[in-house]
Parts: structure tokens; sequence; C-alpha cells
């Protein structure tokens, strides 16, 4: 599903990710842990195409993101640890334009809008303007907008900062329903816990690198993953 | 005071960077500042001798007569007053009460009346910035007529300075006004854009028969001016002030002036946090599920810049308001030809250059239409929408091209056809022309806005009166094709002696043509790589 090869991207001297490679297979959620400004974003956003890189290349069901992006994008759907969305839109004129960009139906995205909205109980504020959302609700709008052409691979980054806890449960079983369905699932977080019980896989990244990529089960062994997070990070350090 | 630096530091490196910085890897091209510096001395520089000439006709008028010395110098500080009232008034309220670093100001150990401070301080430099380039040819006059003299330069200063305060005061507490009106309206935009195109109009009104008609009373009865304008005092006073030097007069003068800046100062100071934190509840609007409707890519991406546009009250009215023009010279080009007005001029000029002066009219007002500029930088903060979707860069530009040749091609074809009924209709290339070259020109200025919004867009801004009234790309289109259009018209009036105008008139077509070409190739590759390269 995701082929990310040798990834290297700088930013001047400074390596943001440094010859990273990982594979994620469709129907795995795959959790990606590292400190703050570890490389978890840049990652992401390469593999969204929102980013250049030097070296390296990202494959999304065989298709290079470098040298096919449209067709890429097509497939994938990201949703960013602070969305800022449309303010000037109300919530249903934004999910309409995603359906409109990615061509669905209008049977379809009736559905879908249907179905998403009523999972997060947004259905009540779609008429609202963006500008009056809280950061929840924006939150919301933009895993909905996410899910609403069904694409093949989820990357999200901390995606379950300010959600209520039942918006985050949705989204739990949103994200298994996706991976039962054949998708895949890349995301990153600081909740270890929320990883550990959520994540067939999961990857630790550390100054740009990858120090460990395994599942949960290889990676967990007898600790939690918070002391697995804690020991690698310390090894590193000292190395 | 260290707080109160460090915010002002803030204030003026924000606007600074909109002509020295270039997008978010912050770095700054000589080349970039260097034309920026320049076009702006040269609006500058021509402004002043716009006023100039007005001032030359006062002193002419005026300065004949020792006792009227107050009058010269109390236009002079009024009009100050005026142009610098107007040059903030639509910028005070944004720019005090919806900066987008205000909320993260306020959670900081930092006193809201200095946050309100060093915002003013910024707009006081403005107001310097739009009266100096009354003062100094006022003053220049007013020495040539009468000598050097360094009191009254001093004087004039101070009370230049203290008038500056008193406009500030005027501009923040209209600015307040609104803003806590507003806070009440739902719809914001439509109340926000009736309230300045009615504001717009009265100026206009007035800039248009105003100094005219002063010009004219002046030469007539200048006693009459002076005897209507002396009898409010403070006027008399501040005029008699910088011209005699009178202690009593300064002070009284300095009290009136600077008397409104503190009350309003400390208005606005109680005020800040709630004016600005406040939010009344607005009636919801309820969602109707039902069939959602289908649009193509293309379309979506339209009414997604349209959407933006009718947003906001500053990019409609900033970019709208050439568009705006062109509908009202429409009504202009009727009761001129009801009038018979330019029937008469043109049997003095000759009757082959309607045609090119009715073009060139519809095209210099085309030129005030900034849609296209502002729009890119505008997607700063959404920008990670577009570029994570199947959607093309050139896609993206393209449909802002749109927005604008939308919001201008159909708003010039009105006097365009009026002008070609009216005036051409017994000469049918002309007919063709003064429909088509506006529209060609349209396209081009669309093309050019589009070009520079790319090329000089800054996407670190946090007030988007930043980008819509501030930014080097509106201020580049804006003159740039004026600036082009003046080559044109010069082009047509030296060859006119050689050939028939019509003959320069279709090669400038024929530029058009090629340079809207040249433009859609470089924005649909060059513009697209740098269109791409903002996120990296």
């Amino acid at each position: 599903m995701l082929q990310i090869t040798g990834l290297s991207k700088f930013y001047g001297p400074k390596a943001a990710v440094d010859n990273l490679t990982l594979h994620i297979a469709p129907g795995e959620i795959y959790g990606f842990i590292g400190h703050n400004g570890a490389g978890k974003t840049t990652t992401l956003k390469a593999c969204c195409g929102l980013l250049s890189f030097e070296q390296g290349d990202i494959m999304i069901d065989g298709i290079s993101i470098k040298k096919q992006p449209l067709e890429c994008k097509k497939k994938i759907a990201y949703i960013p640890d602070n969305p800022d969305l449309y303010e000037f839109l109300t919530g249903i004129q934004y999910l309409n334009f995603v359906a409109d960009i990615y061509e669905i139906s209008a049977f379809d995205r009736t559905a879908r809008i249907e179905k998403y909205a009523g999972i997060f109980e947004l259905t009540a504020d779609l008429a609202q303007p963006i500008s009056s959302y809280s950061h929840g609700m924006k939150q919301k709008l933009a895993i909905i907008a996410a899910w609403l052409h069904s694409p093949r691979l989820i990357l999200m980054d901390e995606p379950f900062v300010g959600l209520d806890p039942i918006a985050s449960h949705k989204l739990k079983e949103m994200m298994h329903e996706h991976c039962n369905n054949g998708g895949a699932i890349f995301f990153s977080t600081h909740v270890l816990e929320v990883a550990e019980k959520l994540c067939d896989r999961v990857a630790i990244i550390r100054g740009g690198q990858l120090i460990k990529a395994a599942t949960m089960e290889e990676v967990l062994g007898d600790q939690s993953l918070e002391n697995v997070f804690l020991e690698l990070s310390q090894d590193t350090a000292e190395e | 005071m260290k707080t109160f630096l460090v915010l002002f530091r803030l204030q003026f490196s924000t606007l600074l960077r909109f002509f020295a910085v270039k997008g978010k890897k912050g770095k700054s091209k000589a080349a970039t500042v260097t034309s920026g510096a320049i076009l702006l001395t040269v609006c500058y520089v021509s402004v002043l001798i716009s006023i100039g000439a007005l001032f030359w006709g006062f002193a002419d008028a005026i300065l004949g007569f020792e006792e009227l010395s107050w009058l010269y110098m109390t236009l002079a500080f009024l009009l100050t007053t005026v142009l610098m009232f107007v040059g903030t008034i639509f910028l005070a309220k944004a720019q005090l009460f919806e900066a987008k670093d205000n909320t993260l100001l306020l959670t900081m150990p930092i006193p809201p009346r200095l946050i309100l401070l060093s915002r003013m301080l910024s707009l006081f430099l403005m107001n310097l910035v739009f009266g100096s380039s009354v003062i100094l040819p006022a003053l220049i006059f007013y020495f040539w007529n009468r000598g050097f003299s360094i009191s009254v330069l001093l004087v004039s200063l101070l009370l230049f300075l203290s008038l500056a305060l008193f406009s500030l005061a005027l501009s923040c507490l209209l600015g307040w006004i609104i803003s806590v009106l507003f806070a009440r309206i739902k719809s914001k935009t439509f109340v926000t854009v009736l309230f300045s195109l009615v504001f717009i109009a009265a100026y206009y009104y007035f800039i248009g028969q105003g100094p005219s008609k002063l010009m004219i009373a002046l030469y007539e009865n200048s006693a009459l001016v002076a005897e209507t304008l002396g009898a409010f005092l403070p006027l008399y006073w501040i005029g008699s002030a910088a011209a005699e030097i009178n202690p009593t007069h300064i002070l009284c003068s300095l009290g009136i002036l600077l008397l409104p800046f503190i009350l309003v100062y400390v208005l606005l100071s109680v005020t800040f946090l709630r004016t600005i934190t406040t939010q009344h509840g607005f009636k919801k609007t309820l969602y109707r599920a039902g069939i959602q409707k289908r649009t193509p890519v293309s379309k979506a991406l339209y009414r997604r810049e349209n959407a933006r546009l009718l947003s906001s009250a500053t990019y409609l009215l900033n970019a709208g308001i050439g568009s705006l023009f062109l509908l009202v010279s429409a009504g202009y080009l009727i009761y001129l030809y009801v009038n018979d007005t330019l029937s008469v001029l043109f049997q003095f000029l000759g009757k082959e250059y309607l045609g090119p002066i009715l073009c060139a009219g519809i095209c210099l007002l085309l030129s005030t239409a900034l849609f296209a500029a502002p729009s890119v930088a505008l997607d700063a903060k959404t920008l990670w929408i577009l570029r994570t979707m199947p959607v093309s860069s050139k896609q993206i530009l393209l449909a802002k091209w749109k927005l604008h040749l939308l919001w201008t091609c159909i708003p010039a074809l009105v006097p365009s056809c009026i002008a070609a009924v009216l005036f051409l209709r017994d000469d049918p290339l002309w007919f063709a022309i003064v429909i088509l070259l506006p529209q060609l020109y349209a396209v081009f200025s669309g093309g050019l806005g589009l070009f520079f919004g790319t090329r000089f867009a800054n996407m670190d801004w946090t007030n988007e009166v930043q980008v819509i009234k501030q930014s080097l790309a509106v201020l580049l289109s804006m003159f740039g094709s004026m600036a082009i259009l003046g080559v044109f018209i010069l082009t047509v009036y030296l060859l006119r002696n050689l050939c028939a105008v019509w003959i320069p008139v279709l090669g400038i077509i024929l530029l058009l043509a090629a340079g809207c070409c040249m433009l859609y190739r470089w924005i649909t590759t060059k513009g697209c790589t740098i269109f791409e390269s903002f996120l990296s």
C-alpha cells in the first residue's frame, strides 16, 4: 500500500528525515511514534505530496508520489494535526467541495455525508459556517472529509487531539472498519496507550531516523509501549 | 517600555516583510525590495506633485493677502487631516481588532493597552506618511511665497504630529464603533460593503467637487472663505498658530488635537479585551438533509474562490472597486451622451481619438480591479487542502484567473457596449475595438495580477488586510497594469502624425493577445512550480 524507501528530507544542513524506509500493507493500522521534532509530520507530509524530498521515493499502490502525484492523491486522504479549513464555507459546502474534487457522485456523497456526520453528531451543524466551529468540530469535519472519497490510505497527524472521548471511540471504530475493508492507516500520535491498543504495527522515529519498526507484539514484548519508547530513545541518545 | 518596543517591532516587521521577504523560506530578494521601494517612491512623488499643484493654486489665491496666511495653513491642515483619516479608516478596525495574533498576545502577560498602543502606533506612522504628502507641498509653497521661517516650520510640524494623533483618534473610534455594532450583525460582509460604498461615494463626490469649488471660491472671494472657516474658532486657531506663531492659539490647538486622542485611547484600552473576545450568538441555520449536487472540478474550484471573495468585505471592496467604477462609468457615459459633452470635446481634439480615449478610460478602471493578485497568498493557511487533493496547481491557478475574468469582463462589457452604441455606432472598426480591447485587457490584467501574486506571494500574514491592501503583489499588479496602459497611450500619441490611430491600436491588441499567451504559459509552468514550492 505505502512504500517509503530511503526517504531523506533536509532543511538546510539538518536532516528532518534521514534514510527512512517503511512499508505499510493493506489492512494495517500503522502507528508512528517519536518525540517532538523527530520527523513524523515531515514524513506524513512527504507521503501526501505536501513536501518535496531530496532522496528516496514514496510509492502508493506502486505509484510514485514524485512521478504521478495526482494519481497518488486520488488514493489518499490527509488529516493534519490542526486543520485550518475554509472558514468562509459552511460544513456542508466544504464537504461538497471535497466531494466535487474527488468526483464523487451525488448519491454516494449524500449517503456518506449522512453516515459520517451522523457518527460524529455533526449533522445539525453542517449548515453553520466553519468559522463558528470549535476546534473539535473542525477536526470532526476534517475526518468526515477524509473518509468521504473512500481513500485507500489515510494519513493522520495526531488525529485524537481535540476530539472528545466519544468521537475518539467512533474514530477508532472507523479506522478498524477502513482497514477491514482493505484500506490502511498511517498515523502519528503522542498518546502511546492509544497506539498500543489500536495499531497493528508501529514505527519509532528519533532525530529523523527510524529506530524500530515491527508488529506491536514484537515491539512490546512484556513491556508497555511507553517503556519501550523511553528505552529506545535513551539507547539512541547514548549512541 | 521593553514590552511595548517588542510589540511595536513585531508590528513593523510584519509590515516590512511584505516588501522584503518571499514565501515561508524567508529569503529576501534585493531586486524585489528595490523594485517595491521604487514603485512606492514613484506613487508618493506623483501624489506630492498633484497636491503640490493644488497648493500652488491656494498660495496664488491666498498668500497675496498678509492677513489670510492663517487661512492657507488651515486649509493645509484640514486637507492633511482628511487624507490621513481616509487613508487609515478602512485599516483601523482590521488592524486593531481583527489581527490574527490578538488572541495569542492577550494570553501573554502583556497589558491589553500596550497591544492596542503598538497597533495604534503603526497606524500613526501610516498617518504621517499620508499626511506628509499634503503638508510637504503646502509648506514648500508657503515658504516659497513668504520666505523660510524656522518657527513656522517647527510649529507646523508640531501641529502636523498632533493632527496625526487627532486623525488616528477619529479612525480608531470609528473602527471601534463599527466593530462593536457589527458584532451584533450576522451578515457582516454585506453591511460592511454597503457602509464602505456610501463612504467611498461621499469621498469621491467631495474630492471630485471640493478642490475645484474651493479654488474658485478662493479666487473670487477669499475673504468670504476666511470668514466662513474662521467662524469655527478651532480652525482659525490652528491656522494662526502656524502662520502667526500665536502661543495661545498653539496651546489651544494642541489641546483640541491631543485631548480626543487621549480620550479615545482610554476608551479603547478599557474596552479592548471585551471588543475582541465578545461573540454574539445568532440563530442557527438548520441543515436540511437531501441529495447533494455534484459540480465539475473546475467549477468547484472557481466557486471556492468566489465564496472567499464574497465572505470578505475587505477583499470584495478592494478588488471590486474597479468593477463598481466600470458600472458607474456606464451611467456616466450615458450622462455625457445626453449632455452632448463628448462631441464638443472631440470637435476640438479630433473624432479619431474618441475610440482610443474611451478604450483607455475603461482599461484604466480595469487596472484597479485586483481579484487575482491577492488570491494566491490568501490561500496560505489552507494550502494543505488543495495540495493534498488530486487537483493540479494549474487548475488551482486558472480558477483564480477565472475569478478575475468573471468579475471584470462582464462589468467591462457594460460601458464598452454603451460607448460603442452611443458614440461609435457609425464606425464598425472602433465599435468592435471598444468592445474587444477592454476584454483582452481584462484577461491580461488578470494574468498579470496572478503573475505578481504568485511571484511575490508572502504566506506569513496575520491579517488579511496585509495581503489584500498592503502587499507588493497588489501594488505591482495595479501600477504595473497602469504603467503598461500608459505606454500604450503614449505610443498611440507619438504615432498620431505617422499613421491612422487604429493601426497602433490594432498593434496593441496583438501585443495584449501575445501578453496573455505568455502569461498563460508562465502561470501554467513556472507559476505552478512556484506554487508547489510554497509548502516545501
